[in-house]
């Protein structure tokens, strides 16, 4: 569905180099923290902005710049970006029916009701909460194979970030499409994603399947006497702590089985993503 | 390219109240003043401004970003811009100039032929305007772009005095000249005015999108 590889992009100090592979009827995650490079990749995905390097590859074309058919089969969120704040939800219908093909006008005006959102209200005058869910409304009422969606939650709260991932659920029920959407909330994520890439100052860290990270990625805690005596083939990364060591591994049952003695604690991503980033090689 | 148009219009009902003000003051000097073709420039111009809103209007919020992940090329958006400031202009031009006609008939103050020879002359202005400011807000947005609008104006008005100086050294009749000017058929200064207008467009144009296929958003 969406390929890239060794896409480069540099802005001064920053440097993207990203791989990563969207797969047919798979949610595929990006997390990082804010200023990773996770918009960027985005960016450099619908050609808003020129890549200097690598290739990348939608609907399994390859082209140096996006075009305007290939978009007709993507719904986008950007994070920091949407329709003017002028226009209202009315506005908004005529301009996608003219944009898009197979613009579902019924659909989008069944959703924007569910969602309660106001059809007269100009869009600057709606809550974060309302400008997401019309955002994300939008990028899913065209019939669209790929949504591309930087931070759709961004800003949300619990019970908005849960309709809105509802929402996203029901889209992908088709089952021959895919979403790459990113996140610095890792629960959101963690609830919706097939698989994750983890990014930092613009590269890529680590990919795994969500249900493989869940399973078998921990955290290991263990005295200093512990740590000298343990195998360390599976240990990803390892950080001093006062007690000793704190190791993160991709193989929990390895040390489960052989070393019954030491703490394991079941990691979830915050941690996995804390340890990739601060912890120390081996 | 109709998406975009639609959405410029609809930006332009966001600012109907101006709109109203600036025919309603283009009415009011068509009634009371006797300088009845400058109604058709004032009305012309001010509307035709709105072009180079829309894109400041676009860009703002960083909603240029969004407005490029939809279905259209940069070609579609340079081009669309010209024909919306064609469009805008065009109209405007019309409503202004029916107005000044009707009021140099009602009220016998100009003459028609006077009037439609200002009308050619704010079209020659629009269209350069647009063919000078697309580009130039395009490169520098809205902001920088008002201080180049102020600088276009300034240009032709230095070039208008440097005229009527260069008449006057030269011992030429201005008056006589502009006679003469109002007396051609008016389908030859329609004609030459549209062929240089198309060229400065085309030219302006091809810069723009130079302009547009190099930004990042």
């Amino acid at each position: 569905m969406l390929k890239l590889e060794q896409v480069k992009k540099n802005y001064g100090t920053f440097s993207l180099d990203c791989s990563l592979e969207v797969k047919p009827g798979c949610i595929t995650g990006l997390i990082g923290k804010n200023g990773a490079g996770k918009s960027t990749i985005f960016k450099g995905i619908l050609g808003l902005i020129s890549i200097e390097g690598g290739k990348i590859r939608i609907f399994g074309t390859e082209s140096p710049h996006i075009s305007a058919k290939e978009k007709q089969d993507i719904g986008v969120v950007l994070s920091d970006s949407g329709f003017s704040g002028y226009f209202t939800v009315h506005d908004i219908i005529p301009v996608m029916e003219q944009m898009y093909q197979h613009f579902d006008k019924r659909f989008f005006l069944e959703q924007a009701q569910r969602f309660g959102l106001p059809m007269d209200k100009k869009l600057k005058d709606f809550s974060t909460g309302m400008k997401a869910k019309l955002k994300v409304i939008t990028a899913i009422s065209h019939r669209a194979k790929l949504l591309l969606l930087d931070e759709p939650t961004s800003g949300l709260d619990v019970v908005a970030r849960d309709e809105l991932l509802d929402l996203l659920r029901e889209f992908m029920e088709d089952g021959e499409r895919s979403i790459l959407i990113s996140s610095h909330i890792s629960g959101d994520l963690e609830s919706l994603c097939d698989d994750l890439y983890m990014i930092h100052d613009g590269k890529i860290l680590f990919h795994e399947d969500t249900d493989v990270l869940l399973s078998d990625y921990a955290l290991l805690k263990m005295s200093r006497q512990q740590y000298e005596g343990i195998e360390k083939p599976y240990i990803l990364r390892k950080r001093q702590e006062s007690f000793g060591y704190c190791c993160l591994t991709n193989q929990k049952q390895f040390y489960a089985e052989n070393y019954p003695q030491i703490t394991i604690e079941k990691g979830n991503i915050d941690e996995v993503i804390m340890m990739m980033i601060r912890g120390e090689r081996l | 390219m109709k998406g975009l148009l639609i959405k410029d219009l609809k930006l332009m009902k966001v600012q109907k109240n101006f709109f109203f003000m600036i025919f309603a003051v283009g009415i009011g000097m068509a009634v009371f003043t006797d300088n009845i073709s400058f109604i058709i420039g004032y009305i012309s111009v001010v509307s035709a401004m709105f072009t180079l809103s829309s894109i400041s209007y676009d860009e703002f919020d960083n909603g240029s970003a969004f407005l490029f992940s939809l279905p259209i090329s940069r070609k579609d958006y340079v081009m669309e811009k010209y024909m919306f400031g064609l469009i805008i202009s065009g109209a405007s031009l019309s409503l202004s100039t029916l107005v000044a006609v009707g009021a140099a008939i009602i009220r016998r103050i100009n003459l028609v032929s006077e009037t439609l020879v200002t009308a050619s002359g704010v079209l020659a202005v629009l269209l350069g305007m647009l063919a000078v400011m697309i580009p130039v807000v395009l490169k520098y947005g809205g902001e920088k772009g008002r201080v180049a609008i102020i600088g276009f104006i300034g240009v032709i008005f230095v070039i208008g005095l440097l005229a009527v100086k260069g008449a006057k050294l030269l011992k030429l009749d201005f008056t006589e000249l502009a006679g003469k000017l109002a007396s051609l058929q008016f389908k030859t200064v329609f004609g030459i005015l549209i062929a240089a207008a198309a060229a400065a467009l085309l030219i302006s144009y091809r810069i723009s999108l130079k302009i547009m296929e190099k930004r990042e958003f």
